[in-house]
């Protein structure tokens, strides 16, 4: 019979029904204490106003200063404001990536940086963000 | 609830609750016009906690006047207008209006429309404190000279 749950001092492991959590190695694992786990830091919505020709600059601060720049989801939005709106975009970024939309003069360029999101745009809109946090 | 807005009171910043720890005092450092508005939890008579209400915030219905958060007053105009004859508005001191992407100030806050061109417009009016307000006129006939 295949043992199913180690504990320790340092961690906890559940291994899946007929897997042994001491020999299986990680395979074997249906949960362990030692998986980094995603949570949510934070979230919220800004509205952009247009400016149609110079970029404007809106800053988001995380409250912290992660070891590397944070994983972000971002959603935006044309109109609406606690609702989407008709149009609706659904983007993710990795941290330090920043992304541009370029279309018909108009540019979005997200920056994640390890304490905050810097947006420079040129076009009204609203998004939504959540910052994810990689914790133990 | 983290709220920031801007001189005029918009906002234009939400952060959901629960906001991040020390975040509060990150922007209040960075100068940011920032107020925390907490959920607001609502006790029986016997002192019983039994909900707690979160304000759920419009950035369109909702601005920051004097620290708190207000809902913006209705300019009180159609939504759709058949203008036929000169019709004067009387709207708050220092109304914008936008008309083909041209802002106007209304420094007093009247307004006089007059069918001089036969055409379909989109009038928007705006002021701190109210509504963004979008008037669709429409005019069938100019007036005669």
């Amino acid at each position: 019979m295949s043992n199913r749950v180690l504990l320790t001092p340092e961690f906890l492991k559940i291994a899946r029904p007929g897997h042994d959590v001491v020999n299986g190695g990680n395979p074997a694992l249906q949960f362990s204490t030692e998986w980094r786990h995603l949570k949510v830091h934070a979230k919220g919505m800004v509205a952009v106003a247009s400016t149609s020709v110079n970029l404007q600059k809106q800053t988001i601060w995380f409250g912290k200063t992660f070891s590397s720049p944070p994983l972000v989801s971002i959603g935006l939005y044309e109109d609406g404001n606690t609702s989407p709106g008709n149009s609706y975009t659904a983007l993710a970024t990795m941290g330090g990536y920043y992304m541009r939309y370029a279309n018909v003069g108009y540019v979005w360029i997200y920056q994640i940086f390890n304490d905050r999101i810097e947006v420079d745009t040129n076009m009204g809109h609203y998004f939504r963000y959540i910052i994810w946090d990689f914790a133990l | 609830m983290i709220i920031e807005f801007d001189n005029d009171g918009n906002i234009f910043h939400v952060v959901n609750d629960p906001a991040p720890e020390g975040l509060l005092q990150v922007m209040r450092d960075r100068n940011m016009q920032v107020i925390e508005v907490k959920p607001l939890k609502v006790f029986d008579e016997n002192g019983e906690h039994i909900r707690t209400d979160r304000l759920d915030i419009d950035m369109l219905r909702h601005f920051v006047k004097e620290g708190a958060i207000q809902e913006r007053a209705d300019f009180g105009l159609p939504g759709e207008l058949n203008l036929t004859a000169p019709t004067t508005f009387h709207l708050p001191i220092g109304t914008k209006m936008t008309l083909d992407g041209e802002i106007y100030d209304l420094e007093d806050g009247s307004i006089t429309l007059e069918p001089e061109m036969a055409a379909d417009y989109e009038l928007v009016f705006q002021a701190p404190g109210h509504i963004t307000h979008t008037m669709a006129v429409h005019v069938d006939e100019a007036l005669a000279a």
